[in-house]
């Protein structure tokens, strides 16, 4: 596990008290953020090797009245072998968080799909519209909250 | 780089006969453990209901029955049934199986109830 | 004069439908726009209603293809929660089928290409091969599209020594037969016109970009989660990444060419070195798992294909995500297409392998006159292949 440690080390060196960091079984790493530090992380791990970002996903945590959103990244060419998913918290009120278009320019489709089924906005995106949902939808209309409740079965 | 580096194999192609089958002249045999229509023995059926808890889309329900020990068999809808084989693999006593009969379509709704 | 054309969604094939819109300037495309949506089925939200062992025949009905790659992600996800491992034999049929369902998957994609590029007695002939490997499908798992065999915990049905002869002399003639396509491709002149210096994507491109499966492995970047990541059995077969250089539509058919030769290898390695044992675990379906949450990467035919689960404890999961391969080489085509001919939108956009849902009605409109043009998928292959014969030799003075 020397790759793993050593990645863990620079990150509490450069972060130190802003980030919890944990492992699971697989050797995938789990790191947990503030809103407001999010995209310095994400820029400084572009810079180590992790040029790749495979998704974004949305949770919805009705009780607690927050969003969670990961960051699923992937690097090829160093680090092998450790996945990293990087989790920040808002606001469920007034969703809102900066886009990541300038470090990854492939985020495009994905914080569309963000918007369209969860409702949070992304500040500095160029052409934020819905993508898979037809655009004569009422404004309001995002199923995958956990509000939204569809009936299954007889 | 060349043109046509086919045309030998297709000139020979035209003297073979053809890889397709004549269909409805020509019925071709699905294979053992093909999972095609579902059948049922009621006689071994015990009611417990599990096939109908386990099935991925609501197929089947449970009637009233006077043959089984609980008082219950189970009523499958082969129009919404996917063949995935739940029912069949959690049965406790194989009351369910599967047949090569890959021929499922009618014209009412009863003719697609076992 | 500019035009605007809109290229409309409906394909009855397989994964998403997809409507482009490009903007022309005579004949050359200046900006294209992708719109998707058409075979939006709300499976995540579906996915939530359903206990975790109904999701297996859920989530293999996303794609009509790649179902067996879709199931076992979501099955190896789950064995992640559940905390258990699968036996070893029960991983040893999962990768063999796999690999069936690559070269399957590679012999469709190839005879597609023939028949855009007009060329039907080899659309006819890959199909022709390909149903001797469906039918060693339906023998093994029982259907030839949607296989089901997999469970967590392992796989349904196990096979016996007949059934892995038979899978070793299917290995060995799709060795036999894509010898003979390697030939053809590579040396046919009116394939390689319509196929070579077309829609370019250099290294940084791809990887900046965010491309994924054998679209980027033509670039030159040794990018393969069965490499890079490996999980179940990769490790120890004869598995190789395969690459070329030159970066253009051609490179992409030779790439999935030669990847058949790696994917009926390890179906011949399976079929000589599988241990003896069970093959499932036996988890009830009414078991609830622990408070968990997984991530879950394969590599399905068409690219990297990504999972996140969640359990919070019930019998039901509370949130799985799905990223397909397809979306995430949407972008590319966009930066590829510009600068090209409308006569070739068909290999361009049918070299990512999207599932052929692509193109079925083209609109042209002509701004300026107000007239409008309808031509439906067969009309536009048609147009593109007689376009290129009275085109050739300006065609091949500019680019040779």
């Amino acid at each position: 596990m020397g790759a793993l440690e050593e990645l863990k080390n620079k990150l509490s060196e450069k972060f130190g008290d802003k980030i919890k960091l944990s492992e699971d079984k697989r050797g995938v790493l789990w790191i947990e953020c503030d809103v407001s530090d999010f995209k310095e992380i994400l820029a400084f791990l572009c810079e180590l090797g992790y040029s790749h970002l495979s998704t974004i996903t949305a949770l919805d945590h009705l009780e607690e009245n927050k969003f969670a959103l990961i960051y699923h990244i992937l690097s090829f060419e160093n680090h092998p072998k450790i996945p990293i998913c990087l989790r920040t918290y808002i606001n469920r009120d007034s969703p809102e968080i900066e886009t990541v278009l300038d470090i990854y320019p492939h985020a495009l489709v994905y914080e569309r799909e963000v918007f369209d089924l969860m409702g949070i906005k992304f500040k500095g995106h160029k052409g934020l519209k819905r993508l898979l949902i037809p655009e004569d939808a009422p404004e309001d209309y995002h199923p995958l909250r956990k509000d939204y409740k569809i009936e299954v079965g007889d | 780089m060349t043109w046509g580096a086919v045309l030998k194999d297709a000139f020979k192609n035209l003297f073979k006969k053809p890889a397709t089958v004549n269909y409805p002249v020509v019925l071709t045999k699905a294979p053992e453990g093909y999972r095609g229509k579902i059948d049922f023995d009621v006689n071994k059926c015990l009611g417990c209901g599990n096939c109908a808890r386990v099935c991925p889309t609501y197929a089947i329900t449970m009637v009233p029955s006077e043959v089984t020990k609980l008082k219950k068999q189970p009523q499958i809808e082969i129009a919404k049934c996917v063949f995935c084989g739940s029912c069949v693999d959690i049965c406790p006593t194989k009351a369910l199986w599967f047949t090569t009969d890959y021929h499922i379509s009618g014209f009412t709704k009863d003719e697609l109830m076992v | 004069m500019s035009y605007r054309m809109p290229i409309g969604p409906i394909h009855p094939m397989l994964k998403e439908p997809i409507n482009f819109i490009f903007y022309l300037d005579g004949e050359i495309i200046v900006d294209a726009e992708p719109n998707i949506g058409y075979a939006h089925r709300g499976i995540e939200k579906l996915a939530e209603n359903k206990t975790w062992f109904q999701n297996l025949y859920l989530l293999e009905k996303i794609c009509g293809i790649c179902s067996s790659a879709h199931q076992g992600c979501y099955a190896q996800g789950a064995e992640y929660i559940f905390d258990v491992e699968p036996p070893e034999r029960a991983l040893h049929i999962r990768v063999m089928m796999w690999e069936l369902e690559r070269i399957h998957s590679h012999l469709l994609w190839l005879g597609v290409v023939a028949h855009l590029l007009g060329f039907d007695t080899l659309f006819m002939y890959t199909w022709r091969d390909r149903e001797r490997v469906l039918d060693i499908v339906e023998e093994i798992s029982g259907r030839r599209v949607g296989y089901s065999i997999n469970t967590v915990g392992g796989t349904r049905r196990d096979v016996d020594d007949n059934l892995l002869n038979k899978a070793k002399k299917v290995a060995e003639f799709i060795l036999e037969q894509t010898k003979y396509y390697e030939k053809v491709f590579t040396e046919d002149k009116s394939l390689l016109i319509r196929t070579q210096n077309i829609g370019m994507l250099s290294k940084t491109d791809a990887i900046r970009l965010g491309t994924v499966g054998p679209t980027v492995r033509a670039s030159d970047v040794k990018r393969d989660i069965r490499y890079n990541f490996p999980y179940a059995i990769y490790e120890e077969t004869p598995f190789e990444v395969v690459t070329f250089d030159s970066c253009d539509v051609f490179s992409r058919v030779v790439v999935r060419i030669r990847e058949m030769y790696v994917s009926a290898e390890i179906v011949k390695w399976i079929a000589e070195n599988i241990p003896s044992g069970k093959v499932d675990l036996g988890i009830s379906p009414f078991k609830k798992p622990p408070v968990n949450e997984a991530i879950s990467i394969v590599e399905a035919p068409r690219g990297e294909l990504y999972y996140y689960l969640k359990s919070n404890g019930d019998l039901k999961p509370e949130r799985i995500k799905v990223r397909t391969p397809t979306l995430a080489n949407i972008i590319s085509v966009i930066h590829m297409i510009k600068g090209h001919y409308i006569a070739d939108i068909p290999p361009i956009v049918g070299g990512i392998d999207p599932c052929m849902a692509c193109m079925d009605r083209v609109l042209l409109v002509d701004i300026n006159k107000e007239k409008k043009v309808v031509m439906d998928k067969e009309e536009l292959i048609r147009y593109s292949i007689k376009w290129y014969k009275k085109n050739k030799d300006i065609v091949i003075s500019e680019r040779w």
